[in-house]
């Protein structure tokens, strides 16, 4: 996998490209601003580019406008954003303005190898991941009319899962069920969520998430 | 005049045009009258003998006055003048037909006329005074009374063809009731002495007020006229001047008497009008409250729209009537309103208005000039507080954001940098060893969700990004009770100061509502007209008291109350 890492914080960002060398992955190229990324994933054309959410000149959500910019002008490159928000408005954004093979992660995920790398590897092959922390928030989140009562334990996870981002293949894979259970899964939890249930596995995330966020 | 000034209930400065040609009919209507009688001896001298189509057209002019006096009086509508105006009205309609051809109870009409405005007289100088005793009400009302039913029964009881020297003016009074000759005589001096107290009257109390030279003159004339008249009358036994041997002193003595009462009633006229005005001034501006109430006042009074009222502070430092600062302009000339030697106010005019603007400044105006002096200093200090409430809450929220921003970009990255380092080693070693590196990483992302939770607790970057409505929902998704937000109107976004303030209030409504035991807390954001109107509550009973709310939501000019229901706590909070 080859990656470009943009952060503002030069520690954090040579941390992050020593941690990644570390473990194979080929960074390519690092910068310190928004500006340089496209000119970055233009002569370097990665697999992802490692984008850090709050960066100059306004310190918000620079990171979330680049994520989009990359993926308008490089469908071949998947974007992940690191943030220090729990908020799920921001991965809800992400997501509205570039549906497909982004990710939205917490910083933290840095001093965790696997998570981080395997978010590397599924935007690699073409997922979408919403960090767990973040899909617990929000699957956790007290309602006045509970619709998430009338699911099963087991339609729960799944929801959960969909929300992360992952295809019905991989939550086959983590819950060790056939891949036509985790269909039936989802299309029975779609229809008492009232969702559509048909849609392509990014826009379900979406979906998913405004869901889980707006309804009471 | 007296009528029409009696009866002036209208607010002052607020005359239409219709008012004003009310006043002008009633003018020429009473010099019709006084001119009439005036002219009647010597109209009959002209012409000879008895009734002529002149004299009878003086009548009929006469009473056409009246009914016009009483007309205006009707017109004008002040409700204490109305019954006896009426009463007036309909008793002269049928005098005027009469006169233009004698009838022989046109005696009776004339007694009634007579009646109804003394009727009139006496019920307007009753009003005159009514906010003096009640003694001194009924007497002046007596005094005026007395003073019209003397004219009347003089021109009743008045029998030209009984006098001494007829033939060269004797006429037909049309008037007459009864020939008393010796009751001639009497009224002639009665009218003499009532002119004479009418006199000393004025006289003692124009020497008591500060009125004007004329004033004094005129009064001072007047009562040596009728002090020559009631002393001729009385010294003269069996007879008087007015039908005496000399024509000269038949026409001086009416002449000198009305006159003198005349000259008498004009000083009067004068102070009750003053009075009335700031009368009416003091119940206007009474009933306004509105802002800048003295200066539209003014304006209407002087008619002129260039007045402005300035409230001095300091060397030129001036308030206006909202408390905002404001500066003079050179241009325009000033009157200053003092009270002793403090200086209340300064009315910036043109220079035009100047007469007519001190005619109209009284000590009622002086009154309502430094209460509004007070509302101004009182407007321009709650603004001044409301502004340093707002700087103090704002630099608060700029000194936690900087420190915010100073951890985020210190702490944080140490943090992270320190959890990195963890776990390259933590793959470096074996396995026991890596379980300890495992928990060091563990305690780093606490310390990082701690930090977290501190840095973005009062002011989530979300807030200042994406807006309250998002804040909301992400407050939600970590509250220990439901939140339910309900939106009405565009969803724009509010000021930022606004946007806090609200975040605070729901974010201590919803640790009330848990602590309370409320079962959810509903947020409702409203806007509509320009006012934004926000609403939280719970379904719990709490004693909730959100003072930092409050002083928020106060100090960004907000309106903050919250109800204790028996099961149920709401606050609101609205923004201009």
């Amino acid at each position: 996998v080859k990656v470009i890492v943009v952060d503002d914080m030069v520690l954090v960002r040579e941390g992050v490209i020593r941690i990644l060398r570390d473990h194979g992955i080929e960074v390519a190229a690092s910068a310190g601003s928004a500006e340089s990324v496209l000119a970055l994933v233009a002569a370097h054309d990665p697999d992802v580019a490692i984008l850090d959410i709050r960066m100059p000149p306004t310190f918000t959500d620079e990171g979330l406008r680049a994520a989009a910019q990359v993926r308008a002008a490089a469908p071949r490159t998947a974007v992940l954003v690191l943030s220090q928000y729990l908020d799920v408005a921001y991965a809800v954004q992400l997501l509205r303005e570039a549906p497909e093979r982004v990710g939205y992660l917490l910083k933290d995920r840095i001093m965790e190898l696997t998570t981080l790398t395997d978010a590397l590897r599924r935007l690699a092959e073409g997922e979408t991941v919403i960090d767990p922390t973040i899909v617990t928030r929000v699957l956790g989140r007290r309602r006045e009319n509970d619709s998430l009562a009338a699911l099963t334990p087991r339609e729960l996870d799944v929801l959960g899962l969909v929300a992360e981002g992952l295809s019905n293949r991989a939550i086959a894979q983590r819950l060790n069920v056939n891949e036509r259970t985790v269909e039936s899964h989802t299309t029975q939890v779609f229809l008492k969520l009232g969702l559509e249930p048909s849609l392509e596995m990014h826009r379900r995330v979406l979906a998913v998430l405004s869901y889980l966020r707006v309804n009471n | 005049v007296l009528l029409r000034g009696l009866c002036d209930t209208s607010q002052v400065g607020r005359r239409t045009q219709g008012a004003w040609i009310a006043d002008v009919v009633a003018v020429g209507a009473a010099m019709v009258v006084v001119v009439s009688v005036g002219t009647q001896p010597f109209l009959g001298t002209a012409s000879g003998s008895g009734t002529t189509p002149a004299l009878r057209m003086t009548w009929a002019a006469t009473t056409a006055a009246a009914a016009l006096v009483a007309a205006a009086v009707l017109v004008r509508r002040p409700p204490q003048c109305t019954g006896a105006g009426l009463v007036a009205a309909v008793l002269v309609a049928p005098g005027l037909a009469l006169h233009v051809g004698v009838a022989p109870w046109i005696k009776v009409v004339a007694i009634a006329i007579s009646a109804s405005l003394a009727l009139v007289i006496a019920t307007f100088v009753a009003r005159l005074f009514e906010d003096r005793s009640r003694a001194t009400r009924i007497g002046w009302a007596v005094l005026a009374s007395a003073t019209l039913v003397s004219v009347a029964a003089h021109a009743l009881l008045r029998d030209p063809f009984r006098e001494i020297r007829c033939a060269p003016y004797c006429l037909e009074n049309p008037l007459l009731v009864t020939s008393a000759q010796g009751w001639v005589h009497a009224t002639d001096r009665v009218l003499a002495v009532v002119t004479l107290g009418w006199c000393a009257l004025t006289v003692a109390s124009v020497a008591r007020s500060k009125s004007s030279i004329w004033s004094r003159g005129g009064a001072a004339l007047a009562t040596v006229a009728a002090t020559g008249v009631a002393v001729v009358e009385l010294t003269t036994p069996g007879a008087s001047m007015w039908s005496g041997a000399s024509p000269t002193a038949a026409a001086l003595a009416p002449a000198a008497l009305s006159g003198s009462f005349a000259l008498a009633t004009v000083p009067h006229i004068q102070v009750w009008r003053t009075r009335l005005n700031a009368r009416q001034l003091a119940a206007a501006l009474a009933e306004s409250v509105s802002r800048d109430g003295v200066a539209n006042h003014l304006r209407l009074v002087v008619r002129h729209p260039s007045i402005r009222l300035l409230f001095p502070t300091g060397p030129e430092v001036y308030l206006d009537a909202d408390g905002e600062p404001t500066v003079r302009n050179p241009t325009m000339a000033t009157t200053t309103i003092t009270r002793g030697e403090a200086q209340l106010a300064l009315i910036e005019h043109d220079e035009a208005a100047r007469a007519r603007l001190g005619a109209a400044l009284n000590p009622a105006v002086t009154i309502a000039v430094e209460n509004e002096r007070l509302r101004a200093l009182a407007a321009a200090e709650v603004a001044e507080l409301r502004a340093s409430r707002r700087r103090i809450v704002e630099r608060a929220d700029d000194t936690r954001y900087r420190l915010e921003r100073d951890l985020h970009d210190g702490a944080q990255q140490r943090l992270l940098l320190l959890g990195m380092e963890l776990s390259r080693m933590a793959t470096r070693v074996d396995d026991p060893g890596r379980e300890r590196y495992r928990d060091a990483i563990g305690h780093t992302q606490l310390a990082l969700a701690e930090l977290r939770a501190l840095v973005h607790e009062g002011r989530p970057p979300v807030l200042d990004e994406l807006g309250l409505v998002e804040a909301l929902r992400t407050l939600a998704e970590t509250a220990p009770v439901p939140l339910v937000i309900e939106t009405a109107g565009p969803a724009g976004r509010a000021p930022p100061a606004v946007e806090r303030a609200v975040y605070g209030l729901a974010r201590s409504m919803i640790a009330d509502g848990h602590a309370a035991g409320a079962s959810k807390v509903r947020v409702h954001l409203c806007e509509r007209a320009g006012i934004f109107t926000v609403a939280v509550g719970h379904d719990a009973s709490s004693e909730f008291d959100p003072i930092d709310a409050e002083d928020r939501v106060g100090a960004v000019g907000g309106a903050f109350d919250v109800v204790h229901g028996p099961t149920w706590t709401e606050c609101t909070a609205s923004f201009p």
